[in-house]
């Protein structure tokens, strides 16, 4: 028989807010433990919680950007358990009124466009950090984390593969970083995946006993994991077995999941509306207000680049990966005048140095200008596309202004036939059995003297000019 | 002249005046603790050193000709589920026997600000979780006028400082009537603000949606005047009204001046407060009270309210449902009480061992009455049921008050019960609550005035509850009718 | 009240009132996080029946229609803006806490 995997996710997401989400604590990630901590997020007796207003608005930008229905009234609940992490043995989260529900997201799928539903987003507080002390046979408490706002983006149990899986996530992380309201950074655990996974025959209408991973925070392991807990459901049918609904946890080392100690008594989290916070009315004019300030999404930034600067499919969808990419490129091909050569300084020198820094390529840096000069000089014939290539290097690396750098260092091309002339002259005189394989008709020998003349002329000489002017020399020599 | 009998607008105008130092009267109430505390046993924590320190550094900003609140340099106490900054604050449990706050509750810190001088902290049945102050893990605190009767509760510690004059006034706080019953047990003046008036922040919440923070003191113009300052919108607290939206102050000290006068004023007079087990002694002074402020000039006519007996169970299993939550907290870990027997088998029973034994039986009882109201196949009948009958409530309150400026009616049932006669039966005692809890559950103001004394001589208390935000009305009535009367004005041998 | 109204509450005593069923009670002192010994159990099984007993008189109440409260007043939008505000010292939570070591909560081991 042949199997079809239900797969829905619920993705964690930590928004990009200066404080967090009930108080004035700082939300860098890191810092001494205990250290971005007050009454509030520490759940002191009689501290009280105030919403971080900036943590609605970028809710909001989320459900506009997956077309949730928004709540009117939304509001906070309680959800209560018992758990070190967790000082208030509570969680404000939102169950009764999250802010937004039934969404959708558009993915591109081998075999087409896909509409993945999103069952709803809710805001809600992270919880502190857990750190094993195998000395002392403890755990250790860090709540930095504590507060931290969170957005949960539930689907629906639309997607039926890890391809489509991580289709769906990545194209869930651009919009959020596009969104501005997150960064996303997996290492950091700022979004992380609860995983639900089934199985069923093909053609069954029925949803098979879906089993959960919880918190996971790469979408490789992600992938991985879904692969395999469909293998392993499958084998488990296939040998007449039943599958338990459970929370399983990947290892990543061992590539495969295995079930954690079940709780005798099943979770009974006591939801009610936290009495500590009041309803949030959202109202039309808010809504209209976010959304005349929302950023543009990937998709509409691809098509423009495809209409306005001829590029093609590929290039635009590598320059929409990331905010900071597209808004580089943008500004670069702007500044320039040039899209096509900024297109193609950012597919290929800049990705190449992200790869050698082993580093995103969001993360370096680059200014607009400052590539937007390079540019300009390159097709001013200033500067050759070689010296452009180190110049661009320095720029990444020591932050250099590209004109003082072309000055202070003499890398104006040298364009004048009088210093050509008399450097080929050289360089003939002193490879006279180049002139032989020349004559011959190894064309490898004109390119080897090319090359001669250029490392002599330090790289600055106008290749078109040297390659006229050395072929006339040759021809007389 | 003892400086324990002056009411705190009295004390603070002579202190403004000269006439008296902010140290003298601190020294003075301080030795008055010495002498009546070990019979009355409000306080669980006093700091005379702390006192005197602060009493002579607001002396030095007064002769400075600092701009200070009229109480300034007044002694005063705050109930012990009211956080502050360096003394401990216990709620009168094991679990927070050695709790210090880190922070100032903004109403606490208002009031220090303001020149206040903090004598101590008063006790409280544990985590504001009763009506006689017999809960507490720091012992039972006796009625002033009556060593073997009960202060009532919660802010029993506070009500009792007050009458035993051992402080000028204090902050209690009034979750189902915890400000209002204990100053009517024991024949001072107790206002329950509206909710929203005051800042809960720092006030070890009990049921957050009916907990406020109010004064008990000897008259209802220094209820005016404290309320006055602490008062108001505040960034920490949600649920806190902003301004414009909160009382007006302005009106509120108009109000306390005196030559006031309830003329023209509708007073109702609801039937269902006046049901059966009502005292006939609490009947009777109370139906007085209401002569008294019609001969004053108000007009007071029969009404009706509804669901007041409903009002238990509603006000019960909301605030319980809220505390199963706010005491979650509580386990062992952060801070307070920690088990010492390292024996546990898993992280539960750690939690289960520290909370067992940290709580009290009412406080056990209590979360398990609300974690029941809101577990899995409970919720709708019980905790969301509850949500329900509170609007039906809501609305019958507001009908009423939409046609009369005050209601007035009795603080309790009977007066000050003997000590250990109701916690045998724990549905006995929550009945208690019957004519306080539905300010609460509406938000409402109410305002708790001696209005005379039983046969073996225990105070008796009237209730007037108020439109929400106008405790300025609620003020003045209180102030007319205590110029009128001289209730308030009798104190307890000692 | 009669028992059949409510068999999953509990059983009538002697005198009439509703006794909680001690499996109930005990599930609700588990999620709760409390350990009562049998004699505790058992005289919460008595009062807290004869507690939600005598609060079933609204049960009766006509409700349907009727939107919960949750807050006495209609106060909505209470938000603040987006600013950081100075943190406390670690040292302020490390002298609460009775066990701490590297600015950290010592806790019952959590990890499997
Ligand atoms: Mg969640
Ligand atoms: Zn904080």
């Amino acid at each position: 028989m042949s199997y079809e995997t239900v797969i829905g996710l619920e993705v964690h997401v930590e928004l990009s807010t200066a404080s967090k989400i009930f108080c004035s604590c700082e939300t860098t990630f890191g810092g001494e433990p205990n250290t971005h901590c007050c009454p509030v997020c520490t759940g002191l007796p009689g501290a009280l919680p105030v919403l971080n207003e900036q943590v609605v608005d970028y809710a909001i930008r989320t459900c506009l950007a997956t077309h949730c229905a928004i709540t009117p009234l939304t509001r906070f609940d309680r959800k209560n358990y018992f758990y070190p992490d967790l000082p208030k043995a509570y969680q404000i989260s939102q169950l009764h009124k999250p802010i937004g529900r039934n969404g959708h997201l558009e993915i591109e799928t081998a075999e087409g466009l896909k509409k993945i539903g999103i069952h709803e987003i809710h805001m809600e507080e992270d919880a502190g950090k857990l750190i094993h002390d195998p000395w002392e046979d403890c755990t250790l408490v860090d709540y930095n984390r504590c507060g931290v706002p969170l957005l949960e983006i539930v689907s629906e149990p639309d997607l039926r593969s890890a391809e489509e899986a991580l289709i769906y996530l990545e194209k869930l992380r651009s919009i959020l970083q596009f969104l501005g309201v997150s960064d996303c950074r997996m290492e950091q655990g700022s979004l992380r995946a609860d995983v639900n996974v089934s199985v069923r025959p093909v053609g069954s209408q029925t949803f098979g006993t879906r089993t959960e991973m919880k918190n996971m925070n790469s979408f490789k392991a992600i992938g991985r994991a879904i692969v395999a807990e469909a293998k392993r459901q499958i084998d488990l049918i296939e040998d007449g077995k039943t599958i338990k609904q459970e929370t399983r946890r990947w290892d990543e080392n061992k590539d495969s999941s295995f079930a954690m100690r079940s709780k005798e008594d099943a979770m009974d989290y006591r939801y009610f509306p936290d009495p500590d916070l009041v309803a949030i009315n959202i109202t039309p004019d808010w809504i209209e207000r976010v959304r005349s300030g929302l950023a543009e999404l990937p998709e509409s930034r691809r098509a423009r680049y495809i209409a306005d600067w001829q590029l093609s499919e590929y290039e635009a969808g590598v320059l929409t990966t990331h905010p900071a990419i597209a808004n580089l490129f943008e500004e670069t091909a702007t500044l320039s005048g040039r899209p096509k050569d900024a297109a193609s300084w950012m597919l290929g020198e800049f990705m190449q140095a992200a790869k050698e820094q082993e580093c995103e390529p969001q993360d370096l840096h680059m200014p607009a200008q400052s590539l937007a000069t390079l540019i300009a000089r390159v097709a001013e014939g200033v500067v050759n596309r070689n010296t452009a290539k180190k110049i661009f290097t320095q720029i990444l690396e020591n932050k250099v202004d590209p004109d003082a750098y072309i000055e202070q260092n003499g890398l104006r091309m040298v364009s004048n036939p009088d210093a050509l002339k008399d450097k080929i002259a050289e360089i003939i005189a002193a490879n006279p059995q180049s002139i032989v394989d020349y004559k011959a008709g190894k064309t490898k020998a004109m390119g080897f003297l090319v090359g001669q003349v250029m490392r002599a002329m330090q790289g600055k000489a106008d290749p078109q000019l040297l390659n006229e002017l050395l072929k006339d020399a040759l021809d007389r020599a | 002249m003892d400086i324990y009998t002056l009411s705190a607008l009295e004390l603070g105008h002579k202190i403004a005046g000269r006439e008296i130092s902010a140290p003298e009267a601190t020294q003075a109430m301080l030795d008055r603790i010495t002498a009546t505390d070990q019979t009355v046993k409000a306080y669980l924590t006093v700091v005379p050193e702390q006192a005197l320190a602060q009493a002579a550094l607001i002396q030095q900003r007064l002769d400075n000709g600092e701009q200070l609140m009229p109480l300034a340099g007044v002694p005063m106490a705050i109930k012990d589920n009211i956080s502050t900054k360096g003394l401990r604050t216990t709620c009168g449990s094991k679990m927070l026997w050695d709790y210090v706050p880190p922070y100032n509750a903004t109403a606490a810190d208002r009031l220090l600000a303001g020149g206040a001088v903090l004598l101590g902290k008063t006790n409280l049945d544990e985590f504001a979780m009763g009506n006689t102050t017999e809960t507490s893990y720091g012992g039972i605190t006796t009625n002033p006028w009556a060593s073997d009767r009960v202060p009532g509760g919660s802010s029993g510690g506070s009500a009792a400082a007050v009458a035993a004059g051992e402080a000028v006034y204090a902050l209690g706080s009034d979750t189902g009537g915890s400000i209002r019953q204990p100053a009517s047990y024991c024949g001072v003046t107790g206002l329950k603000p509206t909710y929203g008036a005051v800042s809960r922040f720092g006030l070890v919440a009990y049921g957050s949606s009916l907990d406020q923070i109010g004064p008990l003191a000897k008259t209802a113009a220094d209820c005016g005047a404290i309320l006055a300052q602490i008062a108001g919108p505040d960034s920490k607290d949600s649920t806190a009204m902003p301004a414009g939206r909160n009382l007006d102050t302005t009106a509120l000290l108009k109000s306390i001046e005196p030559g006031q006068s309830v003329k023209g004023l509708k007073i109702g007079i609801p039937a269902e407060y006046f049901g059966e087990g009502l005292q006939p002694e609490v009947r009777t002074a109370v139906e007085a009270a209401a002569a008294q402020l019609a001969e004053l000039g108000a007009t007071v006519e029969p009404c009706h309210l509804p669901l007041v007996e409903e009002g238990i169970a509603t006000y019960y299993l909301i605030a319980t449902a809220e505390a199963s939550a706010n005491l979650a907290r509580y386990d062992g870990i952060q801070y307070g009480f920690r088990p010492t027997g390292q024996a546990y088998e898993d992280l539960a029973d750690f939690y289960a061992q520290a909370r067992t034994e940290g709580f009290g039986p009412e406080v056990r009882r209590r979360i398990m009455l609300g974690t029941f109201a809101l577990s899995s196949g409970y919720y709708d009948a019980y905790y969301l049921k509850a949500l329900k009958v509170r609007k039906l409530l809501q609305q019958g309150y507001r009908e009423a008050l939409s046609r009369f400026d005050l209601l007035i009616g009795p603080v309790a049932p009977t007066t000050a019960p003997k000590i250990g006669t109701t916690l045998s039966d724990p549905l006995q005692g929550y009945l208690a609550d019957i004519y306080t809890v539905a300010a609460n559950l509406t938000g409402l103001p109410g305002l708790s005035l001696p209005c005379g004394f039983d046969q073996i001589g225990l105070p008796i208390g009237v209730q007037l509850i108020g439109r929400a935000f106008d405790e300025a009305t609620l003020v003045r009535t209180g102030v007319t009718y205590q110029e009128a009367t001289g209730y308030h004005r009798q104190s307890p041998a000692l | 009240m009669s028992q059949t109204q409510h068999p999953d509450l509990g059983n009538l005593d002697q005198q009439g009132h509703l006794t909680l069923d001690p499996i109930l009670v005990k599930k609700v002192a588990r999620l709760a996080r409390l350990s009562p010994n049998e004699q505790e159990l058992d005289s919460l099984s008595h009062e807290l029946g004869k507690i939600l007993e005598h609060f079933q008189n609204i049960e009766a109440l006509e409700t349907d229609n009727v939107e919960p409260t949750y807050h006495p007043q209609d106060l909505l939008d209470s938000v603040r803006p987006d600013q950081v505000q100075p943190s406390y010292d670690q040292s302020v939570f490390m002298e609460l806490t009775p066990k701490h070591k590297d600015g950290c909560l010592m806790v019952p081991r959590t990890f499997e």
